[in-house]
């Protein structure tokens, strides 16, 4: 019905934020005059990958409900609104399949970033072995 | 058959990022990223059919129909942020 909306409020959200340290790492650059010998991936380009999961798949979603007729392109957009009833069993897809959504999502981009850290520290170490 | 298309997809994608397509300028992060992100979503989605009774994939001849035009929309997207990522890299060059 609307499940996707969850996922784009969250990929709002997580676009919000993924400026805002985008932002702050301008700044933490600017003042550290730091010589890394191992790349870390830097949050913002962690956040990007979750931004795109998320803008993405809904994306798709959205074209699924189109072309389930659950959304249209005029007023009230979704075709749920146009009864109370309809309305509440929207709301109810949003906050079951549509947060199970957003959640698996999520927990694989957490999966994808832990398996990057555990990466780069390995290169980290192995580096500083060889430094030694 | 949406589910499967867009998982073959995510993986083909996926491929060929990381063998032929490693450069940044070609964006297949994002195409990989974003039939992932589908993927995740509709299998959520056939897991709530499941526990309503129904199956976890749609064979039908409609919901193929669908995937392949999500697919096509999938790369269609790409397309366009490639391009406008192209003009824009080369105002900044020239």
């Amino acid at each position: 019905m609307a499940c996707f909306l969850v996922s784009t409020v969250e990929a709002i959200a997580v676009t919000a934020a993924k400026k805002v340290v985008e932002k702050k790492e301008d700044v933490q650059i600017a003042d550290e005059v730091k010589v890394e010998t191992v790349h870390h991936t830097p949050l913002s380009t962690k956040l990007g990958w979750l931004s795109k999961m998320l803008w993405g798949g809904a994306f798709l979603l959205l074209i699924e409900h189109m072309w389930h007729g659950e959304v249209v392109p005029y007023f009230p957009f979704l075709t749920a609104m146009s009864s109370k009833a309809d309305t509440i069993e929207m709301l109810k897809e949003m906050a079951t399949v549509g947060v199970s959504m957003a959640v698996l999502v999520t927990a694989f981009w957490g999966l994808i970033c832990l398996a990057v850290h555990v990466k780069e520290s390995k290169m980290s170490s192995d580096s500083t072995k060889e430094t030694l | 058959m949406c589910l499967i298309l867009t998982a073959v997809a995510a993986a083909i994608s996926a491929i060929l990022w990381f063998t032929v397509f490693r450069d940044e300028k070609y964006n297949f992060q994002f195409l990989t990223l974003m039939y992932l992100g589908a993927t995740l979503m509709w299998s959520v989605d056939g897991i709530f059919s499941v526990m309503e009774g129904e199956g976890f994939f749609n064979l039908s001849l409609d919901d193929t129909k669908l995937g392949v035009l999500v697919v096509t929309l999938g790369l269609a997207l790409w397309a366009v942020t490639f391009v406008v990522r192209s003009v824009k890299a080369k105002r900044i060059s020239a």
